[in-house]
């Protein structure tokens, strides 16, 4: 019997129907077999997975990694590295970096950085701001989709957000039309920037400084009004819509209906709108920083009805991670430390945690975490799905095992800001990670040379015609 | 280990997507899907010569008449159709003599369908306002869903409906709320019985019985404002509805809205709705008679919007035979002919083509023909998908030559009660079915030797960890 390379045995091997016990073969970096172990072919190498499940490998749609522009917050090296020990084994970067890809050239600079550092698949979003110009270019070169921010530049932050925020209406109907005509998909951070700052004012005004007071700033309404406005642009130019981190029940009403018409728009939240609430979360200040922000517990709580009901497309980690010497500043005054914090070590774990607790399926947490971005972006069935030809993206997973989240076992370089989950008992334990046939990550610690094995889904770099893999 | 079946050379459709490769069969379940090279060895091996391998059609709406009705189709001819057809399991409704509205009956009908069927099967419940008492003992014997019909017997057919109608609105408050004790989905014919009878009546008077005055007696107003009705029932009793061959897209919007507002509620059509229009009728009277009729080009059309957007689950194909003679009455008056398609033999080949010309996906076909049909109604994920520890149940279709419908090519029993779609140009013809592993169709040849071969499916069954 012909010899697979790899093969993968006593598992618990995901399908949407439910899971099997037996394994995969996998050749060339693919699944090429999926069977009962009895019916499998034997492999030059055989590795037994004890029982564990097999998934397939995330697929993280809201990924922020500063490198090459602020590598002291960690680099793809050591945040692939994160991504891997949360069974990501594909990112999608977003464009905040020192300056974000607008261009060409900035886009094959990021690329090469992450091809020489990342473990893990990967994708740039193209920043679709002030510079529409470049957007058509950018597309053809090859992104995962577009990026736009309806803000204007954080202070002291203006070379992390140069040409990725829209300047205006007019603007931002141009950018859209320019995706377009693309066919990528536009990905925006929807709130509305002219509440915010005045509702910052008046808060600030009234001596708030508290995490309540960052909540204040930012109510429902900026969300909400935002994601109205771009749902309006989005049907007048036919652009495909992306809802970055999606925290309201309310917005997320607006969007379900836009689905009912068929319109091809995209909900994404993030873990920190479903686990997190802000009562909770106040004690940790600016480490439960985020923006949109953490919401109130019954916020949370209906936000799950558009996770079971099918509103909500995919989770992105919304990974970022920053320095504590950034972060430290927000303990006396919240409107001065950064929004973000780490994620991709928590996703797949407070996900697994929720199944068990039945607040969702195991199905539904598969589309969520990897099926579903698959698709939108492209990559199905290369990623995203257990299948023969597909990429051997996998992540062996403990289901039934607790452990207490400790910031410190973690491989992100901001482990020093990941207080959100800190002690939180979850169950979900990754015991090894593959990417295209490849061990990235194994729990037992003797980690491969896994830096640089990542490959740019969607870039194509004048000199590597053949690498293209995305479509 | 060796296998029993293997398949090469196929078009594997499996997670949305083909792949070029095989599957390997044990015990009759599929326990490998591989590329060729690393197929294990097997007793039998099939080659699929590159064409596609699907999941068997789960068909949702099946009617057989036997016992009661043998004259029109048995278990043995309809279900050697169903294969013919690349069905692997079908849902029969209860129309027969008499429908399972009791625990005796429905053991019975399982006893008759067992050494005959040469495909799985499952059975619908008949509920009825006649014997609300039977409603939980029945869906306690194993049931995937009850059938309801909102009017009376038809004129003669007292015995097929018994206990299976809900005649007015008092008797559907209380038929809702039986079912909704035994969380099983009500499936429902969904016509105004009222404004057709006052038509047939005024038509008759005038004497207008010919072909045109079928679908002129059932205008689209008679299926909507009965959807419409039956959601706020299904709202206020809290019962899960299935709304059965659903031919207007003002029918489906209402179904989408509700869909939308949460509610759990299901949306069937079938092929003749998506492929056929009212010319039909004009053509062929009698045997283009179904209920509900065909309707005009513009909504056939528009109901297309809702197979794409979601809204309908799965298509069945309302496969119901008769002999000519029943069909033969409506020459002289349309109104006194029987109603129904003997067309399971045509699901898969139109939707196929469908497919081929772009008017849907295959993922989306595979969904509403197998995938669904198998979740809702509690077959998932035994049934449904080709996939490691599910039943080995696949059809292989020949995607490359193109065929010309003939009805004399049926092996249906009613093969001549169905013309309507002599001369379609299709692809998709189902050269071989397997169901749990056996091959019941070799290239077109069906093998006899399989009578009894098929199953009774029970709900529930198959969950979790198998292989």
């Amino acid at each position: 019997m012909n010899r697979a390379e790899i093969v993968l045995r006593n598992c618990l091997v995901y399908t949407p129907g439910g899971f099997f016990d037996g394994g995969v073969a996998i050749s060339g970096g693919k699944i090429t077999a999926m069977g009962g172990c009895a019916f499998l072919p034997p492999g030059e190498q055989e590795i037994d997975l004890h029982g564990t499940a097999l998934l397939p490998g995330g697929v993280d749609t809201h990924v922020h990694v500063r490198d090459p522009g602020r590598r002291e917050r960690g680099d793809f090296a050591t945040e692939s590295a994160a991504a891997a020990a949360g069974g990501i084994t594909t990112i999608l970067e977003m464009p905040i970096s020192s300056p974000p890809q607008y261009t060409v050239d900035i886009l094959e600079n990021r690329s090469r950085c992450a091809s020489e550092r990342s473990s893990v698949d990967f994708g740039f979003y193209g920043a679709a701001g002030n510079r529409p110009e470049h957007i058509a270019e950018l597309a053809e070169r090859g992104v995962a989709a577009f990026k736009t921010y309806l803000f204007r530049p954080h202070a002291g932050r203006e070379g992390e957000f140069e040409g990725t925020c829209a300047e205006g209406d007019g603007n931002l109907f141009e950018i859209f039309e320019a995706v377009a005509k693309t066919g990528k998909l536009c990905a925006v951070h929807a709130e509305n920037d002219d509440l915010i700052r005045s509702f910052t004012r008046d808060v600030r005004a009234g001596g708030g400084r508290d995490l309540a007071a960052h909540g204040r700033a930012r109510p429902p309404l900026a969300e909400v009004s935002a994601v109205a406005k771009v749902l309006a642009f989005a049907r007048a130019t036919g652009v495909r819509l992306g809802i970055c981190h999606v925290s309201t029940p309310e917005a997320m009403e607006l969007i379900g209906k836009e689905k009912a018409e068929g319109r091809a728009v995209y909900a994404e939240t993030c873990p920190q709108y479903l686990f997190c609430d802000e009562e909770s979360a106040a004690p940790l200040g600016p480490f439960a920083k985020f923006n949109p922000p953490i919401r109130k517990q019954a916020d949370a709580e209906a936000l799950w009805n558009y996770v079971r009901n099918g509103t909500v497309d995919y989770v992105g980690s919304d990974h970022g991670p920053f320095l504590l010497s950034e972060k430290e500043p927000g303990t006396e005054d919240i409107f001065a430390a950064p929004a973000g914090s780490t994620g991709f070590e928590e996703r797949l774990p407070l996900f697994v945690t929720a199944v068990r607790e039945r607040k969702l399926s195991l199905r539904r947490m598969v589309d969520l975490l990897s099926a579903n971005a698959a698709r939108i972006f492209g990559l199905y069935p290369q990623k995203g799905t257990i299948s023969v030809g597909s990429d051997a993206d996998l992540a062996a997973v403990n289901l039934h095992e607790p452990f207490f989240v400790r910031a410190s076992r973690m491989k992100t370089a901001g482990k020093g800001i990941a207080r959100l989950y800190e002690g939180r008992r979850l169950f979900g334990v990754v015991t090894m990670t593959m990417v295209r046939g490849g061990i990235v990550f194994s729990r037992d610690g003797t980690l491969p040379q896994a830096s640089g094995r990542g490959r740019d889904l969607f870039y194509r770099s004048s000199s590597d015609e053949g690498s293209f893999q995305g479509r | 280990m060796k296998a029993d079946l293997v398949i090469r050379n196929g078009q594997i459709f499996v997670n949305g997507e083909f792949f070029e490769g095989g599957v390997a069969v044990k015990d009759g379940k599929t326990v490998a899907i591989c590329e060729d090279r690393y197929l294990p060895e097997a007793e039998t091996v099939l080659d699929a010569e590159g064409n596609p391998v699907l999941p068997g059609v789960v068909d949702t709406h099946v009617h057989v008449r036997d016992p009661g009705h043998r004259e029109r189709g048995t278990f043995v001819t309809e279900t050697k159709a169903a294969a013919a057809g690349g069905v692997t399991c079908f849902l029969e409704h209860p129309i027969s003599s008499p429908p399972p509205y009791s625990p005796e009956i429905l053991r019975n009908r399982v006893r008759v369908a067992a050494p005959q069927a040469l495909v799985d099967y499952a059975f619908f419940g008949a509920a009825g306002a006649e014997f609300p008492d039977e409603v939980e003992k029945v869906a306690k014997e194993g049931i995937v869903a009850f059938k309801t019909f909102l009017h009376e017997a038809p004129e003669g057919r007292d015995e097929e409906f018994r206990g299976l109608t809900m005649a007015n609105d008092g008797e559907i408050l209380d038929g809702f709320r039986a079912v909704a004790k035994t969380g099983l989905i009500l499936t429902i014919h969904a016509e105004n019985n009222d404004i057709i009878q006052r038509l047939i009546r005024q038509f008759r008077a005038e004497g207008k019985v010919g072909f045109e005055y079928h679908y002129k007696s059932r205008p689209p107003i008679t299926e909507i404002e009965t959807v419409a009705k039956l959601l706020m029932f299904a709202k206020e009793t809290g019962t899960r509805v299935s709304f059965a061959h659903i031919s207007t897209p003002e029918a489906a919007e209402l179904v989408k809205r509700a869909k939308l507002d949460g509610m759990d509620v299901y949306l069937e059509t079938c092929p003749h709705y998506l492929f056929l229009t009212e010319e039909m009728i004009d053509k062929y009277g009698p045997y283009a008679k179904g209920n509900p009729p065909l309707r005009s080009r513009e909504s056939m059309e528009k109901l297309w919007d809702y197979v794409n957007d979601g809204s309908v689950d799965f298509i069945g194909s309302d496969h119901g035979p008769f002999l000519v003679s029943e069909k033969e009455k409506g020459m002289k008056d349309i109104f006194t002919a029987a109603a129904g398609p003997a067309c399971i033999e045509m699901t898969l080949p139109l939707m196929l083509t469908a497919v081929r010309d772009g008017k849907l996906s295959m993922r989306r076909m595979v969904e509403l023909l197998s995938e669904n049909p198998a979740r809702v109604f509690g077959l998932w994920p035994r049934k449904g998908a080709i996939r490691v520890g599910g039943d080995a149940d696949y059809v292989i279709a020949d995607m490359k030559n193109e065929y010309t419908v003939n009805n004399k090519d049926f092996v249906t029993h009613s093969r001549d009660t169905s013309p309507m779609y002599n001369g379609f140009r299709l692809v998709g013809k189902p050269l071989h079915t397997i169901v749990r592993g056996r091959i019941i169709m070799k290239n077109r040849v069906i093998d006899d030797s399989a009578e009894g071969w098929g199953k009774v499916m029970l709900p529930g069954w198959g969950s979790g960890r198998t292989a």
